[in-house]
Parts: structure tokens; sequence; C-alpha cells
């Protein structure tokens, strides 16, 4: 035990870390708690700055008793990750505030190696893992400078090393290590945003879509489908006057694995898709999906749940076949035309209008969508909010401009009324195709509503009315949409989307996308299904016990030649010049049978082989000379010289 | 006061002790140790020990949550303390521990043990520590091979002999992770003689005289020429006969003795105070009468060293009063 040498590189180099961290940690602790953070680790960085005493201990226990309360009031004991992670940070924190001795600071890195993993909880993008890796690296440079007198740039080499030394054997083991199943059931950490809700009220909204967070990327196995996409999430039956809700009997009904196995449904397409973390259960598929996949549950509704909430991504397989066209039963034709609140009168009348100017269902669906465009209804992003119980009919007789919620809602109140079973649908639209037009990334601007409507002999239909008022949005992404796009951009927080008007950085965002992609679907998405299908690959379905032993083997060879290369003798310090082409020559006698005594200095052997092989005695004389230059006179050992001795070298050996 | 004993090692520290030398089997009672594969051994220090529950929680927390950036974190952690393990003997490997001297002490100072240290590769921060307390641990933060002292201070402080203990080597690099050591058990002892007390000397000079007449044993000296004695080969040639030589071919060497005017004698009798003050007392006249080159004679209960001068003698006799253990 001795002294710590590098107390205050050692202090900067925490105080960056929990910087670091706390700045991760922004979006997911609330603001009070997370100033606390940051004011004791500027505290820190103070103290450390002006070589000023760390507080006694009393008075930092009862700051962190005071913090710990503000901890519990602040963050609160509802999500337990997020505790953990609040009480790790302080601790950690307060204990850097302290901190004195060596012990202390081991303590503190210690911890720091756990609330570094903890960070990628919550995010696991290239960026994040690129920058806790330097801080991972940084962590080592700290354990390494409380052992040694180094300064912080030898510390921080040395570290990433033996770190790059190490990495390779990780990825080997997380590759080849078989996936343990988890061993108990965590909460995941709840993650607020997401664009979708449970409940769809448009009316009092006045700005949407301002983020471009990713929602989940979907791959192709074959060719892709004709667009439009709609990406099915979540189905509302129940209107309560301005909103539309899942009903209890819905919810039950969604809970419901799928049973049914009809194979004469008209196949849509299968693909896979990766869906970002995210608090809620539902997936998203098109058309009527079913998923054979571990953690997805199919229901009667076509519609893709996870089995647990998970706090990462989750990668999954969709068979999508068409909406169901079974006739339905007493009950759900009341259920799908139920109006509880009929107040927007001007709306029930319209129904019953194009009601009686129709036949059938059909003619009153395209007299409806024909009913949007004559009126000259409008899309906009940033609609009039509205208020009152008919908010439909202002929405439908006064204002005409609104987005996906106020047509769906309007149409499936319509449709109700007119005794047409409808249903609200909620999910994303379209999606961003990339380079290589297989993979379709969905954002949460992609977040769209439309009307689901039973039409005899043909089953559920899709109904979208933005379909007509904005036809562009159908085809791709809000960001491809020309008509859209200023209104859109003007609405984006500022990111690379909203810059897409270049091309370089369009195609830098594409390729950054691509690259994204990749990373979601190799490194993060290498679960024990894909490790088994590996393997499989590496060493065939048959061979597959092999890979215990081939583990246990590499690993063992592997360090064992680090080992030794470890143990080999150092090589001998470089030799002085001249020395080397001596040796030869040295060399070139012996093989001449050549003897010299073996006390005789380099010169006087020269001299010996210059008696004994008198037909190169005029190189070796030169040779000689030049060698009492270089060794004895000071003179450098240029280029020239070198030349000039090997080629004396050649004549010595060729001479006959 | 007597020395300070343990009140008999508790049955498990005996039962410890004697498992540890049945493990070491001796390996290491020698005067110099060079670290090899036998002699080294490896465990994962406290930090070490922190590190690998660290990784594991990281391995569990990736395992529930099917993270795989959480447990490749985990798997690093793990390569990393066994690249460790790896690192930390390599670098201990062939660093070369010999003793070169004790520095005894007078009480309350501490004795010292005076290493060499030296390694054909660099070895970074090597620790000798004695008995496992940090204040008597002496830190290198490398040896190469360049040879290199070390003086490690003993925790004695009180008169006596002390057989001195398993010495133990450890390095922690790399990061502290490993704690690689290694023992030194030396068969030597150091002596922490009595606190030094001033009392007046001239007391107890020339006393002898009074006491007997045996005169003093012949002293090697400088003044007055004694007789010829055979040349032998540590003597050098300042003091060689040549006149002899001329005659007899014959190597003699002429041998000189001090008479010396004065004589004493010390005696635990004569002092004043208790044991301690007087053994100090003794402790410090013995030390004068050296350094004056004055022929002494220390008496004490029941022991009594005869008149001599020069180091040994002042050594042999500072020995016994360190481990005296009578009273007043």
């Amino acid at each position: 035990m001795h002294e710590i040498k590098n107390e205050k590189v050692i202090n900067y180099s925490m105080c960056f870390i929990y910087a670091c961290l706390v700045i991760f940690f922004i979006a997911h602790l609330p603001v009070v708690f997370i100033s606390v953070l940051a004011v004791i680790c500027a505290w820190n960085f103070y103290l450390t700055y002006n070589n000023k005493p760390k507080p006694n201990s009393i008075l930092a226990n009862i700051l962190a008793g005071a913090a710990l309360v503000l901890m519990l009031f602040s963050v609160g004991m509802s999500d337990t990750v997020i505790l953990l992670v609040a009480m790790l940070m302080l601790s950690s924190l307060f204990k850097l505030l302290q901190a004195k001795t060596k012990k202390h600071y081991h303590v503190i890195t210690t911890l720091t190696f756990f609330s570094l993993s903890s960070v990628y909880l919550f995010n696991q993008s290239i960026l994040t893992t690129l920058t806790v890796s330097g801080l991972y690296i940084l962590n080592f440079a700290v354990l390494g400078l409380l052992e040694s007198k180094h300064n912080l740039k030898i510390a921080s080499k040395q570290s990433g090393k033996l770190l790059l030394l190490a990495l390779p054997l990780a990825i080997f083991l997380l590759l080849f290590l078989p996936k343990m199943p988890a061993f108990w059931q965590l909460p995941g950490p709840k993650l607020a945003k997401t664009g979708l809700s449970e409940q769809v009220d448009p009316f009092d909204i006045a700005k949407l879509s301002n983020s471009d967070e990713l929602v989940f990327r979907a791959t192709f196995n074959n060719s892709a489908p004709n667009a439009p996409y709609y990406w099915r999430a979540i189905v509302h039956d129940e209107f309560n006057g301005n909103a539309w809700l899942t009903s209890d009997f819905l919810k039950y009904n969604n809970l419901k694995s799928n049973s049914k196995n009809d194979i004469d449904e008209q196949f849509i397409a299968s693909y896979s898709v990766i869906a970002e973390p995210a608090s809620q259960k539902w997936l998203y598929g098109l058309f009527y999906s079913r998923s054979e996949s571990q953690n997805v549950e199919s229901n009667t509704l076509g519609l893709l749940r996870k089995k647990n909430y998970q706090a990462k991504s989750l990668q999954y397989d969709v068979t999508s076949t068409g909406l169901t066209s079974t006739p339905l039963n007493d009950f759900e034709n009341k259920r799908y035309t139920y109006l509880a609140h009929k107040k927007n009168v001007k709306a029930a009348s319209l129904a019953k209008d194009l009601k009686q100017n129709t036949q059938t269902d059909r003619q009153f669906y395209n007299h409806l969508l024909q009913y949007f465009v004559d009126n000259k209804f409008t899309y906009t992003l940033t609609p009039t909010p509205m208020s009152g119980d008919n908010t439909i009919d202002q929405f439908l007789f006064d204002n005409k401009r609104g987005f996906c919620g106020h047509y769906a809602s309007a149409a499936a109140y319509i449709f109700r009324s007119a005794g047409i079973p409808a249903r609200l649908a909620s999910g994303y639209l379209g999606g961003e195709l990339n380079l290589d037009n297989s993979t379709l990334s969905v954002r949460q601007y992609d977040a769209h509503a439309w009307v689901e409507v039973y039409i005899h002999s043909e089953g559920w239909v899709v109904f979208d009315a933005t379909a007509v008022v904005a036809p562009e949005r159908l085809n791709g992404s809000l960001s491809q949409n020309e008509a859209l796009n200023t209104e859109f951009k003007s609405n984006l927080d500022f990111g690379l989307v909203s810059l897409s008007n270049f091309p370089g950085i369009n195609w830098l965002r594409l390729e950054l996308e691509n690259l994204d992609y990749q990373w979601s679907s190799w490194v993060l998405g290498f679960d024990k299904q894909k490790q088994n299908d590996f393997l499989k690959s590496l060493f065939g379905s048959r061979n597959i016990w092999l890979v215990p032993l081939i583990v246990l083997l590499t690993i063992g060879i592997c360090f064992i030649a680090y080992f030794v290369y470890l143990n080999l003798p150092k090589r001998a310090t470089k030799l002085a010049p001249m020395v080397k082409e001596f040796y030869e020559i040295q060399k070139w006698a012996q093989k001449q049978n050549i003897k010299t005594p073996k006390h005789l200095t380099p010169s006087q052997q020269l001299q010996v082989y210059m008696e004994q092989s008198p037909q190169s005695a005029q190189s070796l004389s030169a040779f000689s000379q030049l060698f009492n230059q270089v060794r004895y006179g000071k003179k450098s050992f240029t280029n020239e010289r070198k030349t000039q001795a090997k080629d004396l070298i050649k004549l010595i050996k060729t001479s006959k | 006061m007597p020395k300070k004993v343990a009140k008999g090692p508790s049955l498990f520290k005996s039962f410890k002790t004697r498992v540890f030398n049945k493990l070491l089997k001796n390996k290491h009672l020698k005067n110099t140790i060079t670290l090899e594969h036998k002699t080294i051994y490896v465990l994962p220090s406290s930090l070490g020990w922190y590190f690998i529950v660290v990784a594991v929680l990281n391995f569990v927390m990736g395992i529930n949550y099917q993270n795989n950036l959480i447990l490749i974190m985990a798997y690093l952690m793990f390569v990393v303390i066994i690249i460790a393990v790896l690192m930390g003997y390599s670098n201990a490997k062939g660093l070369t521990v010999k003793f070169k001297d004790t520095f005894n002490s007078f009480s309350p100072q501490k004795p010292q043990i005076k290493f060499e240290l030296q390694s054909p590769n660099v070895c970074q921060s090597v620790s000798l520590t004695y008995q496992g307390t940090v204040q008597t641990s002496q830190h290198v933060y490398q040896v190469s091979s360049k040879t290199q002292l070390l003086s490690l201070p003993l925790p004695y402080f009180l008169r006596g002999k002390y057989d001195i203990q398993r010495i133990k080597i450890s390095s922690n690099y790399p990061f502290g992770l490993v704690s690689v050591w290694s023992y030194i058990q030396l068969q030597t002892y150091v002596f922490v003689y009595p606190s030094l007390e001033k009392v007046l000397s001239d007391a107890h000079v020339n006393a002898l005289d009074e006491q007997s007449d045996n005169g003093i044993a012949k002293e090697v000296g400088s003044d007055e020429f004694e007789s010829l004695l055979p040349h032998l080969p540590e003597m050098g040639l300042h003091r060689v006969s040549w006149k002899h030589y001329a005659k007899t071919q014959q190597l003699l060497v002429k041998e000189f003795v001090d008479y010396k005017k004065a004589n004493a004698l010390f005696d635990f009798t004569f002092m004043n105070g208790d044991t301690e003050q007087r053994l100090s007392q003794l402790c410090f006249l013995v030390c004068e009468a050296s350094e004056q080159n004055t022929p002494f004679m220390l008496k004490l209960p029941g022991k009594i060293v005869n008149t001599n001068t020069g180091l040994e003698h002042k050594q042999h006799c500072l020995a016994l009063l360190s481990t005296f253990k009578g009273g007043v």
C-alpha cells in the first residue's frame, strides 16, 4: 500500500466519466435529481481544480442523506431500474466526493464498471457504444493510475491496449458461449416516448409528428409488397364522444392467443421486424399478422403483442395475410356499430344522406371518400384545436383541416352512424426504404390512424381518407413527401432528416441508417436463435457438440499463446552500427575455414582474414577502414556508408 | 520492563503457521530469492474480487435483459482478469531479491533490513511487506536490470532480539487486479538495543585497576612493537618486516600492541534507576567507550564480559544488553 500519486488526474477522470453518465441519463431521470448529480460532479471538479480539501465525512453524509430523500421523492419507487441507476450514480458520486484512500477509489472504479453497463439498458446505439467504450478505457486507465505513477496518456494507452487484446476473446465468447435464458424476470426500464396511444383523440392536438426517433425496421424476405404499408398496432372500438378507445372486451380479446389456422387466407408478405425498445406491449405488422417467434404472441385481431415487457430491442418474424373476412356475428356487429354519444348531429345526418344515395356498403365507402375530395379537405400537421362535444361536426363542416386522426375519427363515426361496422386502427404508415430497397425504417413521425370497415362479401377493408386528401402520404414516409415536406420539416426538431434536401447529407443519413440497421440486426439482435443458426452454419447440425470443445480449446490456446509471448526472452538491445555487417564477414570467414584466435580485436581479425584470403584482401581492407571510421572515428553510419558496407560484403563473398 | 510477549499464539494462528510452513516447504528459506514458477503465487487481489463480482453482476444483468452489449462487457471483464493474472505473473517472474544486511537500532528507533532488488526484465510496482502491515511496507515503482537498494523498516521498537519473520514480496501490477506474491524467509535476527541514556563515564573508567591486577589482555594496536608473526594473506604488506625477509626469505609481520592507559568497568549494579534505565545507561557507556576505543568490561548480574575493544566486542555487549532478562 502506497499513497496515490495521481490523485488530481484520477479525480478529473472520474468527474468526466460521471459527467458523461449524467448526460446519458438526462432523459431518464427527473430534472431535479439530475441537477443534484451534476452539482456534486461540478463540486468535485471545483475542489480538484482549486486543490481544496474534500468535505469532511459528517457534512458529506448529511448531504448524501438529503440527496437520498430527494431521490426517493423525485424518482419514486415505481421504476426499479431507474431507481437502481439513480442510487448507483448518487452513491458513486458521493463516494468520490469523500474519497481519500486508494481503497475508496477502488470501490468507485469498480462501481463505475457497473454504472457504465447500465447505460446500455436505455440506449444501445452505435454512438452510445463508442462513447461508453471510451469511458470504459478511461476507467481502466484510472485503475492503472492508482497503481503506478504514469501520466494519464500512458495509462490510457496501456488500458486501451489491454482492452483491445481482450475484445476479440470477449466477442468470441459472445458468439460461441451458449446463450442462457434469463434467470428471472427483471422489470424493464420504462421508456416514455411513443407516437401511439391507446386513446385516439386528435381534436385537442395542435402540433404533431416532431419526433424522428426510430420505432422499428422491417426487412422483407422476398420482395416488398406494394405500398401503402399500414402497420397495425392497436385497434380502437369504442367512441366516448371525443376519443376512440380500446374497450375492455377487445383488450380481453387481444389477450387470447391465436388459434386460427386458415391457410386459404391470401398471403401478403413475410418479413422480420426489429422493434426498438419501448415500454408498451404492442408490436407492428401488416394486415393480419402472425408470428411464431418467441416472446411474441399473435391475437385474433391479427395484432402482435410482446409476451413480456422487455427493455431491449426485439426481433420477430411475421407472416401477414389479408384481413379476416369471416362474417361478423350479431354481437360483433352490434359492437362495431355502437355509438355511445351521438352529439355530432351533422355528421350523423351526412351518414344518413350518403346511406340513402347508395345501395351497397362498398358504394357508401366510395361516396364517403369522394365526399372528402369534393369538399376540399386538406391535410395539415398543425390543425386548429377543437373542443366541445361535437368536435367531429366542427372538423367536418367548419375547419376541414386535419391529420389522420381527424379523418379516421370522423370517418369511423360516419360509418357507424350509417350502421356499417367500423373500427379505428392506429399504427404507422409507410416507412423509408433503405438504399437497396429491402429494409423499411419506420419512425415516430410515421404514426398514423385509419379506419377498418367491414363490408359484406369483402370482409374488413381499410378506409383511409388521408389517402385521398394527401395521396402522397401513402407512398413512402413523411420525410419523402414533397407536398408536406416544408411543413413537416418546420415541425421537426433539428436533425439529419431536416437536412435531407442536400443530396450529400441525405446520402450520409441513409448510410448511417444502414449502419445502424446492421448494428441492431447483427449486434443487438444476436439472440439464441441467431446463435443457433450461426453455429449450425459453421459446424453443421451434426457436429454441434464440438462447440464447447472448440470454445475451451480456443480460449486455452489464446491464453497460452499470450503467456508464451509475455515470457519470451526479450530481444537483445539494438546492435551498434556496423556490428551486424562485421558478424556477416565473420560468418563468411568461418565458411572459408579461416581461423582466428578469440581474443583479437575486429581490426586484427580482419587483418588475419586479409592474409588468409588474399583475393579479397582489397575489399577487406576497405571494409576495415570503414569499420574503424564508423565505430571509432565518430563518423555517422549514413545510408551511403551502409550501401558501401553492403557492396563490400558482396565483393568479399564473391571474390575467388 | 521486559519485551512484550504475545500471550501464547492462539491455536488457529499456530495451525495456520504450520499449514503455511508445510505448503511453502522451506522453499523460501534462503537469503536470495529469484521469483520463478515454483515460488510465485497469484490470486486476484481484493480489488480483483470486487471486479469479478461486478463482472458477474454485469453478466447476470446481460443475461436477464438479453443485452449483448452488457454481456460483452461482462466477458471483457472476465478476459481482462485472466490476462491480468498472466501479466502479473510474467511481471514478477525473474525478480531477484537479495538480502544485504540488517541494521540494528537503538530503541525506540526501528531496525531495518537492506535488500538488493534486480530483475532482467522490467518489473513494475513491487512491494516488500513485513508482517502484513502498511507501516512496514516499502514500495518500488520499477525494478530493472540495474541493482536497486531497498531498506525495509521492521516494526520493533522495544529492546530485544527478534528473529526475522517471513517477508512478503508482492506486486499488484497490472491495474491492481491481481496480487502476485512470494516470500523470503531470512534466517537472521535483528537487535533493538536499549535506548541511550547519557551518563558521566569517568566514574567507571579505571575502576578495573583497583579491583584486579590481572592486567589487560593483549590488544592489537600500533604503539609498541611486541613480536613477529608469520605473514598471512589478509594481513597486507605494510607491516611486513622487510629486514627479516631480506635475511631469511621469510615473510614475517611485526605485531604492535597498545598499552591502554585506562580501562573501564561497566557494572549493572553501579547504575541508577530501574532495569531499563540501567541498561540504557550501560548502552550509552558501551557506545562511548567503543568510540574512544577504550577497553571495557561489562558486568551484568550473572554475566561478565571480559575487557576488550573493537566492533565485535561492542556488538556482543550490546546484544547482551538487549536480551538481558534479569531484574534490579
